[in-house]
C-alpha cells in the first residue's frame, strides 16, 4: 500500500504541529496535566464537603468512599451549636447576635480601616518626593518580610503597659452601666490590640495592600492633579475628589483582600485575644476542646455527640463558606488585586 | 534619575506627604522597629511582671543557652523547620512556574483554571488546614506504596521521610502556589514577544527558548515568589517552629518572656538566613540590573540576539571585515583608556 505523504504531514501537521503546544498532542498532554493539577487542589476541598455529610456509621463502612448512604444535615447542626454562629433565638438577635454576625462585623471594621491606611500610605509614596522616602519605601517591604514572632513580645509589653496605666482607668468609668461588653476591662480579651495594630498600618499583609495602592495611584496622570490644584483645591481635597474617586474599583480590592486576609489570621488574636474570641476562624482551631462541652446530643439519634472527622469537616466547611461565597462572587477582582501589586518588575 | 531642582513652596508641598504617611510612620516605629531591637535587649534578659510592672534583670546568654542545649524541643523543631523551608520553597516556586507556563498557553477556560488554582489563597487558614491534615484529606497518593520511594527508603531512610512528609502534605504545598502562579503568569504576559521570535529565527527549539529565554527574564519574579513563600510558611502553622513559638510566648505571659524573645529570634533568624540564601541564589549579581527596568533589559537582549543572527546571515568574508573593524576598535579604545575586558564586552554592559 502506497503511503501518501501528503496526507501523513497533514496528521502530523494536525497532532505535532510547530512543537510546543500548537499541535493537538501538546494541548492535550496540557489539558491533562491542568485538568489533573486542578483536581488535587480541589481535592481535600471535595473530600471535606462529602465527608462532612458522612454519619457516625458512613464513617467506619469501608464501602463508603465519597457518597454518603442518607443525606442528613445533622452534622451541620449538631456543628453550629458548637460554633454558635446564629442567634441562639431570634428575641435574643440584639443581646447576642451570634457568632457570625460578630465575626463579620469585627472583621470588616478591620478592613475598613486598614483599606483606609493603606490608601493614605500608598497615596503619600506615589505622589509625594518627600525626604528620606526611599529609605520609608524600604521599611514597607522590611516589615513584611520580619516574622512577626519577633516584634509580638515587644508588642505584648506595649499593650500590657497601655493597659494599666491608660485602659484600666478608663475602663472603670464603666463599671456597672451596662457597657462592660463593648468596653472589656482588659485589653487583652478584646479586638482593641488588634484594631491598634490595623489602624497603624500594621494588619495582616499591609505591605502587599499598600503596594497595591502605591502602583495604582502612580498609574494616573499627574496632570490631573495638577489641574485641580490650579483651581485651587488643598492637598487632602485633591487625594479626595481625584484620587478615591478614580480609585473606587482598587478599593473594593483591597477591602476584600483584607477581609480575607483579616478572617484567616489567628497568630495575632492568639496572641492577644485567645479566650472567648467570638472569630469563627479562633473558635475552630479550639474546636477539639470545645466539641466535647457545647456539641449535646445528635437529632434524630439518643446519645451524646463524639467528636468524629464528619464533625471536624462541617465545622471547616461552615468557617470557610463565607469566604467561599465571595470568592464565588468576585474572583476576578482578587486576581487583578495580587497582578497590581507590580511586584513583577515594574 | 535625576533630581529636579526645586523651589521651596515644591519642596513644602512635598513634606506634605509626611502628613498621609503619618499613621503608618507612628505603626511602624512603635510596633515594628522599636519591638525589633526591643527582642533583642528582652533575649538577654529575664522578664518577669509584677505588682511594680515589667522588670528587667540581665542575665546574659543564659536564654540562648537554654533554647539551644537545654530545652529539648526547640533545636529539633528549629532543625525540622529548616528542611520544611528547604523543601517547601523550590516545590512551590517550581510548580508554580510550571503552572504559570502552562496556563500561559493558548487553551480554552483558562479563567476557570485561574480561579481553581487562585482560590486556595482565599481559604488558606492555620486551623482549616490543620483540620483537612487531622482527617486525613491532603494526601492524595500513597507515596508508600511506591516502587521509587521503597528504595529511596532502602539506601537512606532519613531522605524517605523528607518525601514522604513532602507527599503527604502535598496539596498544602500545592495550595501555597497560589499568589506565586498569578505573579509569574503576570511576569511571563511581560515578555516581549520580539524576544521569542528572534530566538525562533536562531532556530531555537521551545525547549532552549523556556531555558535561554524566559528564564533568566522570568529570574526576579522567581525570587520575590521565593521570599513571598520563605515568609508565609514562616509564619503559617504547618511549620513545626510555629506552635513552639506561640506556646511559649502564651505560657510564659507574666515571667520568661526573656525567653521566648531568645526562641523568637533564633527562630527569624533563621527565616533572614533562608531570604538571604534566596537572594545569592536568583539575585542579580550584576548590579546593573537591578537599576534597568524589565523593558531594558529585554531590549538589550533582543539586540544581542538580532546581532547574532545577522552575523550568521552575513558571509565569512563580511562576517571578518565586521569582526576586525570590531577588534581594531576595541584596541584602539584600550589604548587611550587602558581598559580591560573583551572585544564585545561593551555590549553585555
Amino acid at each position: 500500500m502506497k503511503i501518501n505523504v501528503e496526507s501523513f504531514k497533514a496528521i502530523k501537521r494536525k497532532w505535532i504541529g510547530r512543537g510546543g503546544t500548537s499541535g493537538l498532542l501538546g494541548k492535550i498532554i496540557v489539558y491533562l496535566l491542568l485538568i489533573g493539577i486542578s483536581y488535587v487542589f480541589l481535592y481535600p476541598l471535595l473530600k471535606m464537603i462529602s465527608m462532612s455529610f458522612l454519619s457516625m456509621s458512613d464513617l467506619v463502612d469501608p464501602e463508603v468512599d465519597w457518597i454518603p448512604k442518607s443525606l442528613s444535615f445533622y452534622n451541620y447542626v449538631v456543628v453550629e451549636r458548637v460554633l454558635r454562629l446564629l442567634p441562639p433565638s431570634f428575641a435574643e438577635f440584639f443581646k447576642n447576635p451570634g457568632n457570625l454576625i460578630k465575626t463579620l462585623t469585627t472583621i470588616s471594621t478591620f478592613a475598613i480601616f486598614q483599606t483606609i491606611v493603606s490608601a493614605l500610605t500608598g497615596y503619600a509614596f506615589a505622589r509625594y518626593n518627600f525626604k528620606f522616602k526611599k529609605f520609608w519605601f524600604v521599611m514597607v517591604l522590611v516589615s513584611f518580610i520580619i516574622p512577626l514572632p519577633m516584634v509580638t513580645i515587644p508588642r505584648i509589653i506595649l499593650i500590657s503597659n497601655l493597659q494599666d496605666s491608660i485602659w484600666i482607668p478608663f475602663a472603670q468609668n464603666f463599671q456597672g452601666t451596662g457597657l462592660e461588653e463593648t468596653i472589656p476591662r482588659t485589653l487583652f480579651q478584646s479586638n482593641i490590640p488588634q484594631f491598634l495594630f490595623t489602624f497603624f498600618g500594621q494588619g495582616v499583609n499591609s505591605a502587599i495592600l499598600i503596594l497595591i495602592f502605591y502602583n495604582f495611584f502612580k498609574m494616573i496622570p499627574i496632570s490631573l492633579d495638577e489641574a485641580a490644584r490650579m483651581d485651587g483645591a488643598t492637598s487632602f481635597q485633591v487625594f479626595w475628589h481625584v484620587y478615591i474617586k478614580l480609585v473606587t474599583p482598587i478599593i473594593i480590592t483591597v477591602f476584600l483582600f483584607s477581609f480575607v486576609w483579616n478572617w484567616n489570621d489567628t497568630y495575632t488574636p492568639s496572641v492577644f485575644y485567645s479566650t472567648n474570641n467570638p472569630s469563627v476562624t479562633m473558635i475552630l482551631s479550639y474546636f477539639d476542646f470545645q466539641f466535647a462541652n457545647r456539641a449535646g446530643t445528635i437529632p434524630g439519634q439518643g446519645g451524646e455527640a463524639r467528636i468524629n472527622e464528619a464533625y471536624k469537616m462541617a465545622a471547616t466547611f461552615l468557617s470557610m463558606l463565607p469566604l467561599f461565597i465571595l470568592y464565588i462572587f468576585a474572583q476576578r477582582k482578587f486576581i487583578e488585586g495580587i497582578e497590581r501589586t507590580g511586584l513583577t518588575g515594574e | 534619575m535625576k533630581k529636579k531642582k526645586t523651589g521651596a513652596l515644591a519642596a513644602r508641598h512635598h513634606q506634605t506627604g509626611y502628613l498621609y504617611l503619618i499613621p503608618w510612620l507612628i505603626g511602624f516605629l512603635l510596633f515594628v522597629a522599636y519591638p525589633l531591637f526591643y527582642t533583642g535587649f528582652l533575649s538577654f534578659n529575664s522578664v518577669v511582671k509584677n505588682i511594680r510592672g515589667w522588670t528587667m534583670t540581665p542575665m546574659g546568654i543564659d536564654n540562648y543557652f537554654t533554647a539551644l542545649f537545654q530545652n529539648t524541643t526547640f533545636t529539633p523543631l528549629i532543625l525540622d523547620f529548616a528542611i520544611v523551608e528547604l523543601t517547601y520553597v523550590p516545590t512551590i516556586v517550581i510548580l508554580s512556574f510550571i503552572l504559570a507556563v502552562l496556563l500561559n498557553t493558548k487553551i480554552k477556560f483558562r479563567t476557570g483554571f485561574r480561579m481553581i488554582y487562585f482560590f486556595p489563597v482565599i481559604v488558606l487558614s492555620g486551623p482549616v488546614v490543620e483540620q483537612l491534615m487531622s482527617a486525613n484529606t491532603t494526601s492524595v497518593i500513597r507515596i508508600e506504596d511506591i516502587l521509587i520511594y521503597k528504595m529511596i527508603e532502602s539506601y537512606s531512610e532519613g531522605a524517605a521521610e523528607i518525601l514522604l512528609a513532602l507527599f503527604n502534605n502535598f496539596t498544602i504545598v500545592l495550595w501555597f502556589t497560589g499568589i506565586p502562579i498569578v505573579l509569574f503568569m503576570n511576569g511571563l504576559q511581560k515578555i516581549n514577544t520580539q524576544l521569542f521570535e528572534a530566538a525562533q529565527i536562531d532556530g531555537a527549539s521551545p525547549w532552549q527558548i523556556l531555558w535561554k529565554v524566559t528564564i533568566p527574564i522570568i529570574k526576579p519574579t522567581a525570587l520575590i515568589c521565593t521570599i513571598f513563600s520563605i515568609v508565609q510558611i514562616a509564619i503559617f502553622s504547618i511549620n513545626p517552629i510555629y506552635g513552639f513559638v506561640l506556646t511559649t510566648i502564651q505560657q510564659n505571659y507574666s515571667n520568661g518572656l526573656g525567653f521566648a524573645a531568645a526562641v523568637a529570634l533564633i527562630y527569624s533568624l533563621v527565616v533572614f538566613l533562608f531570604v538571604g540564601i534566596a537572594f545569592l541564589l536568583l539575585g542579580d549579581t550584576e548590579k546593573v540590573i537591578v537599576r534597568e527596568n524589565i523593558l531594558e533589559k529585554q531590549e538589550r537582549k533582543l539586540k544581542q540576539i538580532q546581532r547574532r543572527n545577522r552575523m550568521n546571515e552575513m558571509s565569512i568574508k563580511q562576517l571578518w571585515k565586521a569582526l576586525s573593524s570590531r577588534w581594531r576598535y576595541w584596541i584602539q579604545k584600550r589604548k587611550k583608556k587602558g581598559e580591560q575586558g573583551g572585544p564585545f564586552d561593551e555590549d553585555k554592559r
